[in-house]
């Protein structure tokens, strides 16, 4: 994460564009190798060391922010920890009690103050049982810059250049006060992805249609009460999560600098920025898969549509329809499909349907998921329970019993 | 977008530090409070934190069948471990805050017992808690004080520790980060040394949080930008006020101030001269005014975008430091802690570079941010039983916190900022019998140094506590 001292933008009118580093353009790497050559070099040493050498290595050059940010893009990806063979604590305890007999030791004896500071040192060691060196060393060894660099997450160098280009991205969205995308008829598997994401990061999503696009507005619980760049970060988390998606573009509302003045941040489904989150993506299980091609080969009254529509689920949830079924006379069903999911999830999401609905909407659940009828007993028909394979004419029975006509 | 309304009664929640109230969108045809507003993005009724306890009074009138999931505080039944009597300001301070409706500022200065009156508050109240200082060491005490006055386990939020409990003690930083998800949890907000809240985002945890009642807790509330007048919404108006000098005397102790001045070591000064002619020649150059409101940040901003400039700026480090705690400093610190190996004494220093220093050469134990809060409350203790007859710390003690046995406090360094200097003076004067305290400051000879703390010695802060601060001698910050 890169800290709002190390980012580097340039203004263009209203928009707010990151310096990006040009990775193609560059001429090598070598820069960039050598900070990272310094983590990898100094696992198993103390952190004040690795710092003095990042100084040299950033030294005073003009590009020494984005140095710096390199430098703290590879400090995130490192574990520091205290190693010491006395306990710095006890060892403190031990000779500060000690010393509190003859306080102040002195570097210059006297009669009145026969006690040295070496003194008191070589005799805690000898009962420990250590050398005077490993007392100096172990007395503030829990010190920050003492702190040993323990385990380091190696990267490659044009890996670290992409890492640095997103992060800059996402420090321009810390100061984010809305975030607005619109996905070009989006894939359910993807826009759910998507959801689950914001959801995560405890945004709040509300979308909108064209046909089958879709318009999404995100903020935060409060944003209604205040513009805020309060949820700039969990904006900036879920950024990884869009770049996921295929066909979009991306507006951002900043509140900028100390005024926090109106400011936009642009970006789209263009831009070369990399994703480090998992692609559970366009992928269809073979169940659905099955759904598809049976339902094509059978000749049924109903059209298997499929769909991206978000639902809202009562005040804090919302849902994603994956499939329409459409008749020709404009009634509708729909029909959502239940992973893999807790027992517990499943059953809160059976609670919502039943509170929420919309009466039209069902779910499909594999047996294997465990769930019994009684889980849903006053809502049968909204449930479909099958074992291996949907079965698209019991489906298409279902749809009979709870289409209505749909009005956007 | 359709919802069958299968839900009987309403229902409160609480949702990222806001309430949200389900209810049918006309409310039964009863007109909402102006705190209470239709969300479109999820067709029911939201309001801030703060104001769940208008709506939920709203809801409660109105007699409709509601249940409320957004309150997840709880009853205590505290009882003080100690048997203390509150001293009168202190009963008058409470009297107003519970007249006012359990919410309000109560204005006391450093060194009288502010402490006592949350603890005070707290037993009023009789709610989960949450007490929120501005730095980890505050933080650290209050968790010590509460801890030790109720017998029970307390919880820590910030400075590594996520540990919640019905008493919480957080940082403002912390506070803000958390208040999202715990709002709900707390029925009392305390605000120590309030006067740091008005922040844009601190402001915002006290949004967030559904605590009815609401207590601040500070020596001084000015603020140069006026924006004190804010907590009157998120905390209450000031209901009790006392100043130093009201107090003075009767409650805290006299003391003593000695400068003892030093002459850097030849060699040192020579170092410390030019370090400051390259610092000074940059300023200078780039125009920085040190007497600006900015002139600090100016420099950093100004020296962080050049080679020459970031030069300066260790340069300055250099000069601070020689300034500081050279090596000749030591040696009359020596000389002080031989003279007052029998009293209780504490050192000061500014940068903790210094405290590590001194902590290794006179084997003292040392607390600054990086410390522990466990060894920390360990260490103070031991230091408030005797055990441990001296104690070195960096600023980061500077507001309010507790040691009340010090009769020596040495000032190793120091900025000419006068309210930093009163609130270490009060630190060390807590009110003892027959207690005659002596501050002693230790001063490098022909230094800036010496000129900031002529020029704090002109101040009349030494007698007065409602003077502005002059504008600080640039200084390092932590």
């Amino acid at each position: 994460m890169l800290t709002t001292d190390l980012i580097r933008v340039s203004e263009k009118g209203e928009s707010i564009e990151p310096r990006y580093i040009k990775i193609e353009k560059l001429k090598s790497f070598e820069k960039v190798e050598r900070l990272i050559e310094a983590y990898r070099a100094h696992v198993g040493k103390p952190r004040g060391a690795l710092e003095e050498e990042l100084k040299d290595i950033i030294g005073d050059g003009t590009d020494f922010l984005m140095q710096r940010g390199l430098a703290k893009l590879l400090a995130d990806r490192s574990e520091f920890v205290v190693v010491s063979p006395l306990s710095p604590i006890e060892l403190r305890r031990k000779i500060f009690e000690t010393v509190a007999q003859v306080h102040p030791v002195t570097q210059t004896p006297d009669l009145h103050h026969p006690t040295t500071r070496e003194g008191i040192l070589g005799q805690v060691a000898e009962e420990l049982g250590v050398t005077e060196e490993v007392i100096e060393q172990a007395l503030y060894a829990d010190l920050q810059d003492a702190y040993i660099l323990e385990r380091f997450e190696d990267i490659e160098a044009e890996a670290l250049l992409h890492r640095y280009n997103l992060a800059l991205a996402q420090a321009v969205l810390f100061r984010a006060s809305k975030m607005q995308v619109w996905l070009r008829q989006p894939d359910a598997k993807r826009l759910k992805q998507l959801i689950r994401y914001l959801k995560f990061f405890r945004l709040i999503a509300t979308a909108s249609y064209e046909g089958e696009d879709v318009q999404i507005t995100i903020d935060g619980p409060s944003s209604m009460f205040r513009l805020s760049q309060k949820y700039g970060l969990q904006m900036a988390n879920f950024l990884p999560a869009l770049l996921l998606c295929e066909d979009w573009t991306m507006r951002a509302d900043l509140l900028w600098e100390e005024r926090r003045e109106p400011r936009v941040f642009y970006l789209d489904s263009q831009c070369d920025l990399h994703s480090h989150y998992p692609d559970t993506g366009a992928y269809l299980t073979e169940e659905e898969e099955h759904l598809r091609q049976r339902w094509g080969q059978l000749k049924l009254d109903w059209e298997l549509v499929p769909s991206s529509r978000v639902l809202r689920q009562g005040s804090r949830d919302v849902c994603v329809v994956d499939y329409r079924l459409v008749h020709p006379d404009g009634r509708e069903a729909w029909l959502e499909l239940l992973g893999f999911w807790h027992r517990d999830s499943l059953l809160r999401r059976l609670e919502h349907l039943r509170m929420y609905g919309p009466s039209h909407l069902m779910v499909a659940v594999s047996t294997r998921m465990r769930v019994s009828e009684e889980d849903y007993a006053d809502i049968p028909e909204q449930v479909y329970l099958y074992k291996d394979v949907m079965h698209p004419k019991r489906l298409a029975e279902r749809a009979e019993q709870i289409a209505t006509k749909v009005q956007d | 977008m359709q919802e069958r309304s299968k839900q009987s009664g309403w229902k409160l929640l609480f949702d990222g530090g806001t309430v949200i109230l389900e209810a049918p969108k006309d409310l039964g045809g009863s007109p909402p409070p102006p705190e209470l507003r239709y969300d479109e993005r999820i067709g029911y009724y939201r309001a801030r934190g703060m104001d769940y306890r208008r709506v939920r009074t709203w809801v409660h009138r109105l007699g409709v069948d509601y249940t409320d999931e957004a309150e997840q505080y709880n009853r205590l039944e505290l009882k003080p471990h100690y048997k203390r009597e509150a001293r009168p300001y202190q009963a008058e301070g409470i009297a107003a805050w519970k007249a006012a409706g359990k919410r309000g500022l109560i204005l006391l200065p450093t060194g009288t017992g502010k402490s006592f009156v949350a603890e005070l508050a707290m037993m009023e109240t009789q709610r989960s808690t949450l007490v929120v200082a501005p730095t980890i060491d505050l933080m650290n005490q209050w968790y010590e004080i509460l801890s030790s006055s109720f017998q029970r386990s307390v919880g820590l939020l910030g400075g590594g520790y996520h540990e919640i409990e019905d008493i919480t003690v957080s940082t403002y930083d912390s506070a803000y980060l958390h208040m999202e998800r715990l709002g709900g949890r707390f029925g009392l907000l305390i605000f120590d040394e309030v006067h740091h809240l008005p922040g844009p985002s601190y402001l915002y945890a006290a949004e967030c949080c559904i605590a009815p009642f609401r207590l601040g807790l500070t020596a001084t509330l000015e603020r140069p930008d006026g924006r004190h007048q804010l907590l009157d919404e998120v905390v209450g108006p000031i209901v009790y006020h006392r100043s130093i000098r009201e107090l003075a005397g009767e409650y805290l102790a006299e003391y003593d101030v000695e400068q003892i001045t030093v002459e850097l070591d030849p060699d040192e000064f020579i170092e410390y001269t030019e370090a400051r002619e390259v610092y000074r020649s940059f300023v200078r150059e780039k125009g920085i005014r040190f007497g600006g409101p900015q002139g600090w940040g100016q420099f950093v901003l100004v020296s962080s975008r050049s080679a020459v400039g970031r030069r300066a700026m260790k340069a300055y480090q250099t000069a601070r430091r020689l300034a500081l705690s050279a090596p000749s400093k030591l040696r009359d610190l020596e000389g002080l802690l031989r003279r007052h190996k029998k009293d209780r004494v504490i050192i000061f220093t500014n940068d903790n570079d210094s405290v590590y220093r001194i902590s290794r050469r006179f084997l003292i134990p040392a607390i600054t941010h990086q410390t522990d809060a466990k060894e920390r409350k360990e260490i103070l203790s031991r230091f408030n039983e005797g055990i441990y007859p001296c104690l070195v710390t960096s600023r980061v003690l500077n507001e309010g916190v507790n040691v009340p046995d010090v009769n020596v406090g040495i000032i190793l360094s120091g900025t000419g900022s006068v309210r930093e200097h009163v609130q270490r003076l009060g630190r060390i004067l807590r009110k003892q019998p027959d207690k005659r305290a002596t501050l002693y400051e230790i001063v490098t000879a022909n230094t800036v140094e010496q000129y900031v703390s002529e020029r704090r010695r002109e101040h009349d802060a030494y007698r007065r506590d409602e003077e502005q601060d002059p504008e600080p001698e640039p200084d390092m910050q932590d």
